[in-house]
């Protein structure tokens, strides 16, 4: 039975966890369910990587079936996918406490789908399971977006268009490489083969690649206060998973992915909602693992592991403390929030964990990750790159690690006065900065992270903790935080009424690629749809038209009172008799 | 929801359902959002504070607020000057001179700047009226 049970895909523990969570009625019984499922889910994968180890194939690659003549690898927990089965499952709890207040079947049975899903996903050894966990994730979390209420319907809508248009491209373009390889194993694919690029497309808009990212600034943000951490979670790293394993050192990422962690710190700039301005956060730091993976060296996929799993970490949190604010002061919106820390002191201390983790602190979560990627950058010699990446490392003190905790917790008082969040959330926001801490921290702390990454040898020869290291990333985080507040100080204009060179927050809506299709291409729907209208009336008209037309010369030659029933001379009848005998004689000639 | 807001120029609290019908809700949603209090003063706030923000109100004092950027300057350059003492082994192309010693500041400086002084311009650009796209807009609300 044990034996048994190290052949099957710990993602499938937490998707039966989620049924029954659905057949359950009871709250407690759920919430049981949500804790258990993610530590039982860790404890196979610790059994089997322990027992059969992650660097031989022949042990590795488990749970293979045949179905419908398709031979499939349904499980593979190597050194790369093992980072993030850990995470997910670690993620999986964390999400389980935050939202134990939280009274609602659907939330709860799909939060833990959802889960299971991807790190089913990320366990899979081949693209057809890959594919079948990929849809589920889709299926799955647009439930959570509609739990953000009847006006994130349209978006859940969105979210889940953009995302089974992702698994299609996958399936399409897995089918097309399989048909050229001859097999559906999952491992280095490239832009090489046929069916590569649809795949990249397929992943990359899970990844969030520009002009493909919108769902994440369009959901995340209105989905409910749990939902929102629960999104942010898995989908996005599910995807920089399937890039790792798939297009490792494909170069074209690279550019793709400095894109990536810089345009979006100029919309975050301009945000009101604080939800939708850490959302572009995300999509900046999705920028950096992406990059990572078009670097493609031991050392930068090192790199990508480790982000991505403090990323979760500190992007989770940070999501939860605006969570609890939105749960609490009724609103996330910058413009109405300020001097909360006199009533969310706690909440603001782990907000300002996430941000130091974020900005990549001395001590705190990134400081031993994201360096790994830079010098990945740097040792490839793409320098331009790297300057660029800085300025996105630099950048994003702006909107998360100064904006946020300020304008939330130490901005102008306005007068509201709340609770503290519930002792679940504080619980769950403890438990995730002691990681975001503790993974950070010199000697061991870091050291167990390092472990855990696909190439421990080549993790091993980074040292995070030198004093220059240490010195420049205070530097760049001082530096940033001085022109922050430089530019606060309201110098402009008249005594009684001065300004900063700092936009004040105010209310609106940021159009970003979205506005293609939610404006320019509803819009022209709706025209080709008042036009098809058109149409179809003038088109009736016309045939009425026709119709009445023809009748009319029918009824004038066929009728009793028609020509042809008029009586004609006998002279013009043998005449016409004639002429069909001959129209008969000339079709019975050539006819035959 | 367990939210006060306090003004000293609000008069009256406004019933759910008064607030509900100015603001176009309907009363059950009219309640998850933030209530108004009637004439409370600055002391009366005070009273409200979380027990541990009481002993951290020193860093809303007006002298720690106006000096926090002096503050900030004075650990910079702290931090630049030990960098002298410490320089980058292996400089990076970019790093030519005594430029290595200020790099990462200046790159944390410019894209600070950068950021914030295109936002005006941004705003104009991409920001429209909050119902642009005719939906309502559902963030602000907790439907737990």
């Amino acid at each position: 039975m044990f034996e048994m049970l190290l052949h099957i895909n710990p993602g499938l523990i937490l998707i039966a966890a989620g049924i029954l969570c659905a057949l359950s009625p009871s709250h407690t019984v759920r919430k049981v369910l949500m804790i258990l499922a993610p530590i039982a889910a860790a404890v196979m994968v610790f059994q089997i990587s322990n027992r059969f180890g992650v660097d031989d194939p022949a042990y590795y690659l488990r749970g293979q079936i045949t179905v419908a003549g398709f031979d499939l690898t349904t499980l593979r927990i190597d050194s790369l996918s093992r980072v993030w089965a850990y995470i997910f499952c670690l993620a999986g709890l964390i999400n389980g406490i935050y939202a134990f207040h939280e009274r609602s079947l659907v939330a709860d049975s799909t939060a833990l789908i959802y889960t299971g899903a991807a790190i089913g996903a990320v366990l899979s050894g081949d693209l057809l399971t890959l594919f079948l966990f990929w849809e589920l994730t889709a299926i799955s979390s647009v439930f959570l977006v509609w739990r953000g209420g009847p006006s994130a319907y349209a978006a859940g809508l969105r979210y889940l268009g953009w995302h089974v248009l992702s698994g299609v491209l996958l399936l399409a373009g897995a089918i097309i490489y399989a048909r050229h390889s001859g097999s559906f194993m999952f491992d280095e694919i490239g832009l090489g083969v046929p069916g590569g690029m649809i795949m990249m497309l397929g992943i990359g808009i899970k990844a969030g690649f520009p002009l493909l990212h919108s769902w994440i600034q369009d959901a995340y943000p209105k989905s409910s206060v749990t939902g929102t951490v629960v999104l942010a979670t898995f989908s996005t790293k599910m995807a920089i998973y399937a890039l790792a394993r798939g297009y490792a050192g494909t170069e074209v990422l690279i550019y793709i992915g400095v894109i990536m962690a810089l345009f979006p710190l100029f919309f975050a700039s301009v945000e009101n909602d604080l939800r939708k301005v850490f959302a572009y956060i995300i999509s900046n730091q999705l920028g950096f693992m992406v990059c990572g993976v078009g670097v493609g060296s031991a050392m930068a996929l090192n790199g990508v592991a480790g982000q991505v799993a403090l990323g979760i970490l500190f992007k989770a949190l940070m999501f939860m403390s605006l969570g609890a604010v939105l749960h609490r002061a009724g609103t996330a919106k910058a413009s109405a929030l300020g001097g909360l820390f006199k009533s969310m002191p706690v909440t603001m201390i782990f907000t300002l964990v996430a941000a130091a983790s974020i900005a990549a602190v001395p001590l705190f979560g990134a400081f031993v990750t994201k360096g790994m990627i830079l010098y990945a950058v740097i040792a490839d010699s793409h320098y331009i790159v790297a300057v660029l990446l800085l300025l996105a490392s630099a950048g994003v003190i702006e909107s998360s690690a100064a904006r946020i905790p300020y304008v939330t917790f130490m901005g102008d008082d306005k007068g509201l006065r709340t609770k503290e969040a519930p002792w679940n959330m504080l619980l769950a926001m403890g438990v995730t900065s002691i990681f975001c801490i503790v993974l950070a921290l010199p000697g061991a702390g870091y050291a167990m992270l390092y472990a855990l990454l696909p190439d421990p040898d080549a993790a091993a020869k980074y040292m995070p903790y030198t004093v220059n290291h240490v010195l420049v990333q205070l530097q760049l985080v001082l530096a940033g935080v001085f022109v922050f507040a430089l530019l606060r100080r309201k110098v402009f204009g008249p005594a009684a009424a001065k300004r900063s060179l700092y936009p004040e927050a105010r209310p609106g809506e940021t159009l970003d690629s979205d506005w293609l299709y939610r404006r320019i291409g509803l819009d022209t729907l709706k025209w080709l749809n008042a036009m098809m209208a058109r149409l179809e009336a003038y088109t009736q008209r016309f045939m009425r038209w026709l119709g009445g037309r023809i009748g009319r010369r029918m009824f004038a030659v066929f009728s009793p009172a028609g020509t042809f029933s008029e009586s004609a001379p006998s002279g013009i009848a043998s005449v016409l008799t004639a002429a069909i005998l001959a129209i008969a004689l000339l079709l019975v000639y050539f006819v035959r | 929801m367990s939210v006060k807001k306090t003004k000293s120029t609000a008069k009256a609290k406004p019933s759910a359902k008064a607030k509900a019908s100015a603001k176009g809700k309907t009363p059950a949603k009219a309640k998850s959002s933030v209530k108004a209090k009637a004439g409370k003063s600055a002391p009366a706030l005070d009273a409200e504070l979380h027990p541990l923000a009481k002993h951290f109100m020193w860093l809303d004092g007006p002298k720690l607020r106006s000096q926090f950027m002096w503050i900030v300057l004075g650990l910079l350059i702290l931090v630049t000057a030990a960098l002298f003492a410490f320089p980058n082994k292996h400089p990076k192309p970019w790093e030519p001179g005594v430029v290595q010693f200020i790099s990462y500041g200046l790159i944390g400086a410019a894209a600070m700047a950068i950021i914030v002084l295109c936002a005006g311009a941004m705003r104009k650009m991409v920001v429209r009226k909050e119902n642009y796209y005719g939906e309502e807009d559902s963030a602000g609300d907790d439907h737990v």
